[in-house]
C-alpha cells in the first residue's frame, strides 16, 4: 500500500482500495465457491474489481454496488468454470484442510464444512450458484431469481433439488468422515 | 336427504343446521398431541431439510481474500490504464469544478474568436473606405487640374468661367473636408 502511494496514486485510488478492501471476502468467496478453484477465483475476483473500476463511474449507492459485484463476480465466476476444462488442483484441496482446522463444531457440521467444496464441485453450476448465494449470500430466493433472470420458481426448484443432492452426497462424507477418524 | 329437496321448508333446513353445529363441536384433542407433532416434524424430512440448511449456511462463512490482494488489483489498475483511471476515479466534486473550467474556457475562448473576427473586419472595412478616399481624391484632382489648364489656355475675356470655376473648386475642397472629418470620426486613418 505504502508503495502505491508514494508513486503518486490520487484519492480516488485510495478511495478504490477502501471498496475493495470492504467487499473482497464477498466476491472471492463467490468466486471460490463457485469455480471450486483458488487461483481462478483470485483471477476472477480481480478481473470484478477491474471491471468495477471501469464501470464505478455508474454505481450511486452502497447497495447498488454490491448488488452489482455480486451479479458479475457470478457471471464471472460461471465464465471462468465453463472456461475450464481440468477439476480442481491441489490449491482448493489445501484450502479445504485450512479451513476445517479452524472448525471446531459439531462432527455433521464438520464433515459439511471440512468438505464443503468438494461437496458444491459435484453440484451442477446452476445448482451450485443458487446454493452459493442463498446459504453464503444469505439470499432470499426471490432476490436470486432477479439477480439471474430466472423465475422464482426454478431458482426453488434449483436450491431444492441443490439440498437433496448435497445431503446425500453429505451422509456418505459423514460416513467416510467417521470411518477415517475411527 | 329428504330435507335438501328443492321444496323443502326452510324451518326444517335450519334444524338441520342446528343439528349439525350441535353435532359437529369441537372436541378435545388427546393429551400430549402437540409434543407428538412436533417430535414427527422434527424427524420428517422437512424438518432434516430445514437442520441440514442451517449446517449448510453455518459452513458456508465467507473466506478471506488472498493476502495483497487489493494491492494486485490496484498494480493492475496502475498498468493497464493509469491515465483513464484517474479521471475514473476523480471525485465528483473535482469533475464538477473541472467540467465548469472547461465550460467557462470554451465560453472565453468563442468570446474572444468572435470579438477578434469582428475587429478584423472592422479593420478591412476602414482600409477599403480609405482606399475608397484616396481614389476620389486622385480623380477629384484630375479633373480639377485638367479644368484649370482649359481655363487658363482660353483667351476669351469673360471672366465669369474663372469665377465658376473658384466656386466649384471651394464646394469641392468643403465636400473633400467634411467627407475627411467623417471618415476620421468614423476611426478611418487617412494618410497625408
Amino acid at each position: 500500500m505504502r508503495a502505491l502511494v508514494h508513486k503518486g496514486m490520487a484519492f480516488a485510488d485510495v478511495e478504490f482500495r477502501s471498496l475493495i478492501e470492504t467487499h473482497q471476502r464477498m466476491v472471492f468467496s463467490i468466486a471460490l465457491r463457485v469455480t471450486g478453484d483458488y487461483a481462478t477465483a483470485e483471477e476472477v475476483a480481480q478481473d470484478v474489481f477491474l471491471s468495477l473500476h471501469r464501470n464505478g463511474e455508474k454505481l450511486a449507492s452502497e447497495d447498488h454496488i454490491r448488488y452489482w459485484l455480486r451479479r458479475v463476480a457470478v457471471h464471472r465466476a460461471t465464465d471462468a468454470l465453463r472456461r475450464r476444462s481440468v477439476r480442481p488442483e491441489s490449491g482448493a484441496e489445501e484450502w479445504s484442510e485450512e479451513q476445517s482446522v479452524e472448525d471446531h463444531a459439531a462432527p455433521v457440521r464438520y464433515a459439511i464444512a471440512a468438505r464443503l467444496d468438494e461437496l458444491l464441485r459435484g453440484l451442477p453450476e446452476n445448482l451450485r450458484v443458487a446454493v452459493v448465494l442463498r446459504y453464503q449470500e444469505e439470499m432470499l430466493p426471490e432476490e436470486i431469481a432477479a439477480m439471474l433472470g430466472h423465475p422464482v420458481a426454478t431458482v426453488k426448484s434449483h436450491l431444492q433439488r441443490a439440498l437433496k443432492l448435497l445431503r446425500r452426497k453429505a451422509a456418505v462424507t459423514m460416513k467416510e468422515y467417521v470411518r477415517e477418524t475411527v | 336427504m329428504k330435507l335438501f329437496e328443492e321444496n323443502a321448508p326452510e324451518f326444517e333446513q335450519d334444524a338441520l343446521e342446528r343439528e349439525l353445529m350441535q353435532a359437529m363441536r369441537p372436541v378435545d384433542a388427546p393429551e400430549g398431541f402437540a409434543d407428538r407433532v412436533l417430535e414427527q416434524v422434527a424427524e420428517s424430512p422437512a424438518g432434516q431439510t430445514s437442520e441440514f440448511e442451517q449446517e449448510l449456511a453455518q459452513a458456508m462463512y465467507r473466506v478471506d481474500a488472498p493476502e495483497g490482494f487489493a494491492d494486485r488489483v490496484l498494480g493492475q489498475i496502475a498498468e493497464v490504464q493509469p491515465q483513464r483511471a484517474k479521471v475514473l476515479t476523480m471525485p465528483r466534486r473535482v469533475q464538477v469544478w473541472v467540467g465548469g473550467a472547461i465550460a467557462a474556457a470554451l465560453l472565453v475562448g468563442a468570446f474572444g474568436v468572435r470579438e477578434q473576427r469582428e475587429r478584423r473586419e472592422r479593420e478591412d472595412a476602414a482600409v477599403h473606405a480609405r482606399q475608397q478616399f484616396q481614389q476620389a481624391i486622385q480623380i477629384t484632382g484630375s479633373t480639377l487640374a485638367d479644368t484649370r489648364a482649359q481655363i487658363a489656355g482660353n483667351t476669351v475675356a469673360d471672366a465669369r468661367p474663372q469665377q465658376q470655376f473658384e466656386v466649384a473648386m471651394q464646394i469641392t475642397n468643403e465636400t473633400l473636408a467634411s467627407v475627411r472629418a467623417q471618415l476620421q470620426q468614423s476611426g478611418v486613418q487617412l494618410g497625408d
